[in-house]
């Protein structure tokens, strides 16, 4: 996969909601599968389960847009003794998860001048 | 920390594998590693097994609604690249995934139908696999056997504590023999409120003999099980968890059993259970039953490597042949019986559970044919679609194939569906049929019986598709032609459907009627007694705290005036055996003049021991038909006196006044005479014959030291069922510490019937299942016969038909198969319902009513299924019609 940097990050977006947490989940480093699905059921309070067809699905789309990327595993310990695939972020897309951010923060911004009532209790 | 469950992590994994083959190649070849570790993370993490079956039934969601995702997915992008679709078989099946997502409502219901035909032999098979054809849950079980004393007329006898001692010591065939007792209920206190709990005495060597060490603590040792051995007690895992807190550690751990205060010493596994399920394991040898002639241990023993049961057979016949003659008339065995633990703990399961198979069977044939009717009628509405592709230039052959892969695809889905279907069901069977089935415990759905439901879902799509793609490659021609019209063949092979459906529908419906009514017969048999209206109370009273006579009858009397006092109750008795328990203290009765207490001979006749009061009879409607009741004069110390029952008035004194006879029940410790002061009547089991029930009373002030395991019934005003709680606070106010099981007396005979309600009930749903199926299918294939005669129909409505006319010229000839199906059900179902033979109660297997009403039900429905698209044709505007031409 030969993306470039100048790609038109624009065009990803808006990213489809589970394709973002997965971002979300590999901005502070490398994960494999399981640890992603535990890292986005911890932030998302009540929210439904994520079963396996699904997430890889998801990961095959990231990875196809260049968005991931599949990380050495090598220096990383597996207590399991299986060795499972990581994943990280692309240059791209950490580029595209910070511009969803500030497409959804902008959002929000809106969202709060119009009169809705925003606040951390009734996000789910 | 070991664990008892959560295994099989290998066999989970080609399963949900299995599963992944939903799903595209390519996103399978890159992931499906990492799907399966995911999906093992999330079966680990969920615990127990009611968490795991959700696990299991979101991947199968997962993985279905992902393979339609991409399968759409996949074909938007052909479509906007223009890539070819042949070529292929998985290029096939994704295309049947295609097509399927064009006709949604047929796809689905299609697919529901299937499924439901193989949820229903999934499930059916997995419970035959899990109780019958799986081996049981002990290391080399194969080895275990069960032995029995074998008497003089050939019938097999539990085993004396004296002759296990004999074998044990006599014995070559055996790597271990071990013994124990039929569960005792004792009341366990110093956990929480006083509750029964299950209890089985074991003898040395149990836990060796049967291969499963305790899960935490220890087995209690051969030391520890032999006379004045310490009170240490094995408890089950679920025992553990609710009444011990699940301590860690065992140092100390102690509860009030009976009258004694038991330490626990070890936890077993959480899926171990032997016989029957027990709380608790004690051993028995502290305190034996030193009485040869008195039987009361079932014996497991494990065969030494390389004996066969046919030799060890030979060496304990001449054991007990040698046992008999040293010991005379004190030894009653002359042979002994061994049989595989397996037979012993399936028992009569196998033949219900085949018929309930054989019945899961017919209705996924009925769900086959249905398919097929539905697939070969939407063949006939694509045969224009099939005929152009056919003319621009696709091989028959790829045309069949295509079929062939929409069908797979369908049973592919219909095999999810039926194994979603399957798990809910053996969620339902196990929270509703413990102890209706043996082994239901260690039942799970697993790969064998996933390959099972594949296997089906395949023979399924054979059965189903052929004869569409045979009739589209037939139909070609026709097709490109235009305005195809039915011919004779398939005209035919549609009616054959319905007489088929008609057939098996049938079929299902009397056998479940059959059972239906040896239900209904049971609780109304006639059993010498009344039980409606009549609440029992079960206690046992602990000898620490009632020592002596005086206490235990002061409390017995105690008890019932305080329960007769309660409003709502109109009378009441106490028994220390019910009607429904013939066979309990049931032992031989003597009668002058060989009194002789250890030569079988003197055996008269063979009846229950009861100890009882007067209100007893009363209580239960049972008649005094000749002498008298008890009177206040008969207590301990006063003349012997009894009441006999007609039969067995009947077996000792035929054509005899029995009245001022005397006798002697083995039951008896004491030994002693006792005089015939009545005759009441015969009060019975549902399942005795007539006649066959003799039983004795005597007073129970008579003999105080029978009287520690009593019942009071109670007879009630209105409803029983109201008096439950009431008479739960009385007991419990009386004395705390004792548990008192109050319940209905009908209750517990329903409860008696349990693996007959068990077998009705599922027949009872594959039947009801079989009628929509068939209802459906008739319908379906009536509106297409139908539908392909709108233009006839239209020319008979012009010409001055009545649409009564047209829907008895229709009716008619749906009928005609419905009919002819009625016949080939009935006869099935004559042969079929010999099966039930032994299942059935009060009926005879051609129960003219079962038939008739069953017919009747199977008539109105094919009735309805078929009138209706024929009243809807004949409604039509023949003008319309024949424009529409």
């Amino acid at each position: 996969m030969t993306r470039t940097a100048d790609i038109d990050v624009g065009s990803l977006l808006p990213l489809h909601a589970l394709e973002f947490r997965i971002l979300l989940a590999l901005v502070q480093g490398r994960l494999h599968g399981y640890r992603i699905v535990k890292q986005i059921e911890a932030q998302v309070s009540g929210g439904r389960r994520i079963f396996p067809a699904n997430l890889y699905r998801r990961i095959r789309n990231l990875v196809g847009k260049g968005l991931i990327e599949e990380a050495p595993a090598g220096d990383v310990d597996e207590a399991a003794g299986e060795r499972r695939r990581y994943f990280q972020l692309t240059p791209t897309g950490r580029r595209v998860v910070e511009a969803e951010a500030r497409r959804l923060h902008e959002l929000l911004g809106d969202a709060v001048e119009a009169g809705v009532p925003v606040s951390r209790s009734n996000w789910a | 920390m070991k664990s008892g469950g959560g295994g099989g992590g290998s066999r989970t994994e080609r399963t949900y594998r299995r599963l992944l083959l939903l799903l595209p190649a390519e996103l399978r070849s890159e992931f499906g590693d990492e799907m399966v570790a995911l999906f093992r993370a999330r079966l680990n993490e969920a615990g127990g097994p009611g968490r795991r079956l959700w696990v299991w039934i979101g991947g199968v969601l997962d993985v279905t609604w992902q393979a339609v995702v991409e399968a759409w997915a996949g074909h938007r992008t052909r479509q906007m690249e223009g890539t070819g679709l042949m070529g292929g078989t998985l290029k096939d099946v994704r295309f049947g995934l295609r097509m399927l997502a064009h006709y949604p409502v047929f796809s689905a219901l299609s697919a529901l139908t299937l499924a439901t035909g193989i949820g229903a032999v999934t499930l059916l098979f997995t419970l035959v696999n899990g109780v019958l054809l799986k081996g049981l849950p002990y290391p080399d079980a194969g080895r275990l056997v069960m032995l029995s004393e074998l008497s003089e007329k050939g019938s097999a006898m539990v085993v004396s504590y004296p002759n296990l001692v004999d074998w044990r010591e006599r014995s070559r065939s055996f790597e271990g023999l071990t013994a124990g007792y039929y569960l005792s209920r004792p009341t366990i206190r110093g956990v929480g409120d006083p509750f029964e709990a299950r209890a089985m005495g074991v003898a040395k060597g149990f836990f060796r003999t049967i291969g499963v060490q305790p899960w935490l603590g220890r087995a209690f040792t051969d030391q520890e099980n032999d006379r004045g051995g310490p009170p240490v007690v094995v408890v089950s895992h679920a025992f553990w968890q609710t009444y011990l807190g699940a301590a860690a550690r065992l140092d100390d751990v102690t509860f009030q059993m009976g009258s004694g205060t038991m330490v626990v010493v070890g936890v077993m596994p959480a899926d171990f259970q032997f016989l029957t399920d027990a709380d608790i394991w004690f051993p028995l040898e502290q305190s034996p039953i030193d009485i040869r002639a008195a039987g009361n241990h079932w014996v497991l023993g494990r065969l030494a490597p390389g004996v066969t049961a046919a030799q060890a057979r030979q060496e304990m016949n001449s054991i007990a042949a040698n046992l008999k003659r040293e010991y005379g008339n004190d030894e009653l065995a002359v042979g002994v019986e061994i049989r595989p633990l397996r037979n012993v703990v399936v028992g009569d399961a196998g033949r219900p559970l085949g018929v309930l198979l054989g019945a899961a069977a017919l209705v996924l044939l009925l769900a086959c044919s249905n398919v097929a009717g539905m697939l070969l009628a939407r063949g006939k509405l694509r045969e224009t679609e099939f005929g152009m592709r056919v003319a621009l230039g696709a091989g028959r052959g790829r045309l069949v194939a295509q079929l062939v892969a929409e069908g797979s695809v369908l049973a592919m889905f219909a095999a999810g569906g039926g194994l979603l279907l399957s798990l809910a069901g053996l969620h339902f069977v196990k929270l509703s049929g413990a102890g209706m089935v043996p082994r239901l415990g260690e039942v799970s759905i697993d790969g064998s019986v996933l390959l099972f439901a594949v296997a089906c879902a395949v023979l399924t799509v054979l059965i189903a598709t052929l004869p569409p793609s045979l009739s589209v490659s037939h139909g070609v021609e026709r097709a490109i032609r235009g305005g195809a019209r039915a011919g004779r063949a398939k005209s035919l092979f549609w009616r054959m459907l319905v007489g088929l459906e008609v057939a098996l529908a049938l079929m299902l419906v009397v056998g479940a009627g059959l059972l239906v009514r040896s239900l209904s017969a049971i609780y109304n048999a006639d059993t010498g007694y009344d039980s409606h209206g009549v609440v029992t109370v079960e206690f046992v009273i602990p000898g620490d705290q009632y020592p002596d006579a005086p206490t235990r009858l002061g409390f017995i009397e105690r008890a019932r005036a305080e329960l007769a006092a309660l409003p709502g109750v109109q009378s009441t008795g106490v028994g220390g055996v019910l009607p429904m328990n013939p066979t309990r203290k049931r032992g031989p009765v003597r009668i002058p003049p060989n009194l002789d207490i250890r030569d079988p001979a003197a055996w008269a006749a063979v009846a229950g021991w009861r100890v009882v009061d007067n209100g007893y009879f009363e209580a239960l409607g049972i008649p005094l038909t000749r002498g008298r009741l008890f009177g206040p004069g008969d207590v301990d110390g006063a003349p012997n006196v009894t009441i006999v029952n007609a039969s067995l008035a009947a077996t000792l004194w035929p054509d005899q006044d029995p009245l001022g006879r005397t006798l002697r029940a083995n039951w008896d410790f004491r030994d002693e005479d006792f005089t015939v002061v009545g005759v009441v009547g015969e009060a019975r089991r549902w399942d005795r014959q007539p006649g066959r029930q003799p039983e004795l009373y005597v007073p129970y002030q008579q003999r105080p030291e029978h009287a520690d395991w009593m019942y009071i019934v109670l007879r009630a005003r209105g409803d029983p069922g109201a008096l439950i709680n009431p008479v739960r606070q009385a007991f419990k106010q009386l004395d705390p510490r004792i548990y008192a099981d109050v319940g209905t007396l009908d209750a517990d005979i329903v409860e008696s019937t349990a693996d007959r309600r068990f077998t009705t009930a599922v027949l009872g749903g594959l039947a009801g299942v079989s009628l929509i199926l068939a209802f459906a299918g008739i319908f379906g294939v009536v509106s297409q016969t139908v539908a392909s005669r709108e233009r006839e129909i239209g020319v008979r409505l012009a010409l001055g038909g009545t649409p009564s006319q047209v829907v008895r010229l229709l009716g008619t000839q749906a009928l005609v198969w419905v009919g002819l199906g009625d016949l080939a059900g009935i006869l099935g179902a004559v042969a079929g319902t010999r099966l039930l033979d032994n299942m059935l109660f009060g009926i005879g297997h051609y129960d003219m009513l079962s038939f008739t009403i069953a017919l009747g039900v199977v008539l109105l429905a094919a009735l309805l299924a078929s009138l209706v698209p024929a009243i809807r044709m004949a409604r039509l505007d023949p003008v319309t019609t024949l424009r529409a031409e």
